[in-house]
């Protein structure tokens, strides 16, 4: 674990051109390029702040602003389940014709989201310390909960992009798994809605103590500490542990299948 | 003498797959039917390569060169015995592999050198050599959708060169360069071996198969036929 760890250290500078293609390949021929990351997260706000303050009433204050808070790392996390899928499949050239550590495939496609996410969580924060008044020292607290989204998001990258080499299925599950995961987290509702006896059974979806804790950080303007995202930093680093032994079992013959 | 490539007993058995979609699978377990048939590709292979030695291999398509190779280079896994190499490796099993075509040749090499796990600054001591190597410096800014086989063959070689490994794998690749590159390509080669690195050599082009390796192994249906100097062998091989 240490040695593979190490390996992947030393191809760092190959993890860096990967990230940098990926967001090249995928942006460059479009005319409004990169801004295209920006305006998803905005038009998907708009048409869920229609759908949720004039369709079904939530009583929540200030509701475009309180799903944009977890809009943003939603589409972070969502994104990168969706594309971390094809990342071994795609590179099969360079799979079968070179030996590299291929956990940096789906390393790499987890971390040109975080790029996206990056920008798109900067304009936020500018608009909310600026416009809310949000403290920017409670922002210290980002810190965490992003580590272990990306934790999180890197452990399920691992999994998918191996098991997708031997069912192409995976790729087709994960649209759909995305959309029900959606539902089950707390992005236009809040966890307060959720009644108490599923809460228990609730929590135990990791991205729900995440997206929660950016809520609690970038709308609530308080310290993310509960249980949720104890539980969520518990389970991130288990599903990190478990997509790296499946993906050393599954990489075997990744090298044939591909 | 030390060694650096140490195979023993290899094998190694394809799974050529009836169905691949996760519903057959699911049916063909469920039934106790196999998924898929054992294509043997090698068996009880063993070998040696010492320090500053070049070992050739031959054989007949789909006698298993390509996947023996593979094997070494950890493209693939053994299904049976072990492999063992002392240092970093190097492959040129497909000079077009690494290169993105909408990339310049400068920036392939980049992204290929990365590939074999050099760091930014590794890849800018070895820039100048890589370009003199490959005679591209005219043409290092271009798109390497515009070269030619031959110059992408090049900027290949010359890449997988320069990365300072300790054992270079060599899979059928130097065709394509004329004839003064594929001398220079083995000058290298006869250079590489005196600082005691290690290559294996896979080729159907016995002259060059002479003049570059020390020993020579004939596969023939995924056996080891015979291993001696590479005169007798091409001869038996020829003679076949």
């Amino acid at each position: 674990m240490i040695n593979k760890l190490k390996e992947i250290y030393r191809y760092r500078e190959l993890i860096l051109n990967l990230i940098f293609r990926d967001l090249a390949d995928r942006y460059k021929r479009a005319a409004i390029g990169f801004l295209w990351a920006l305006l998803e997260p905005l038009g998907l706000m708009v048409i869920y702040a229609v759908v949720f303050s004039f369709i079904i009433k939530l009583a929540i204050p200030d509701y475009p602003v309180f799903l944009i808070c977890g809009l943003i790392p939603w589409i972070y996390f969502s994104k990168s389940l969706i594309y971390c899928t094809e990342s071994v499949i795609k590179d099969r050239h360079l799979v079968k014709k070179i030996y590299f550590p291929r956990e940096v495939l789906p390393i790499a496609s987890v971390l040109a989201r975080f790029v996206n996410f990056a920008i798109s969580l900067t304009l936020l924060l500018v608009f909310l310390v600026f416009c809310r008044g949000l403290d920017p020292l409670i922002l210290l607290w980002l810190v965490p909960v992003i580590v272990v989204q990306t934790v999180l998001s890197i452990g399920l990258a691992l999994i998918f992009s191996s098991l997708n080499v031997y069912f192409q299925d995976v790729g087709l599950l994960l649209d759909f798994l995305v959309t029900i995961w959606l539902y089950l987290t707390p992005v236009f509702y809040s966890i307060t809605m959720v009644p108490e006896k599923f809460k228990l059974i609730y929590i135990l979806n990791p991205a729900v103590g995440i997206i929660s804790s950016y809520k609690d950080i970038l709308f609530y303007k308080k310290a993310p500490l509960t249980l949720e995202f104890c539980i969520s930093a518990f389970l991130s680093v288990i599903v990190l542990i478990m997509g790296a032994k499946i993906f050393f079992i599954l990489n075997k013959r990744i090298g044939e299948l591909v | 003498m030390r060694v650096s490539v140490k195979v023993e007993n290899l094998g190694k058995i394809f799974r050529v797959y009836h169905d691949r979609r996760f519903k057959e699978a699911l049916v063909s377990i469920f039934k106790g039917r196999r998924i898929y048939e054992n294509l043997v590709a090698l068996k009880d292979i063993s070998l040696e390569v010492g320090r500053g030695e070049c070992l050739g291999i031959i054989g007949a398509n789909g006698s298993g060169k390509s996947t023996l190779l593979k094997l070494l280079a950890g493209i693939l896994y053994p299904d049976e015995g072990k492999i063992a190499v002392d240092g970093r490796i190097s492959t040129l099993i497909d000079l077009e592999s690494g290169l993105h075509l909408d990339l310049t040749g400068l920036e392939n090499i980049y992204l290929n050198a990365s590939l074999f796990g050099l760091t930014r600054k590794e890849i800018k001591e070895r820039l100048s050599d890589i370009i003199e190597f490959s005679e591209l410096s005219n043409f290092i800014d271009t798109q390497t959708r515009y070269y030619s086989d031959g110059m992408r063959a090049r900027l290949g070689f010359s890449i997988a060169i320069h990365v300072d490994a300790d054992v270079l794998l060599i899979d059928e690749v130097l065709a394509v360069g004329d004839l003064s590159f594929k001398e220079k390509c083995y000058a290298m080669i006869l250079e590489f071996k005196k600082s005691g690195r290690s290559i294996v050599y896979v080729s159907h082009d016995f002259e060059s198969i002479k003049k570059v390796c020390d020993k020579v192994v004939w596969l023939d249906k995924g056996a080891n036929r015979y291993t001696g100097n590479p005169e007798d062998a091409v001869h038996k091989y020829a003679a076949m």
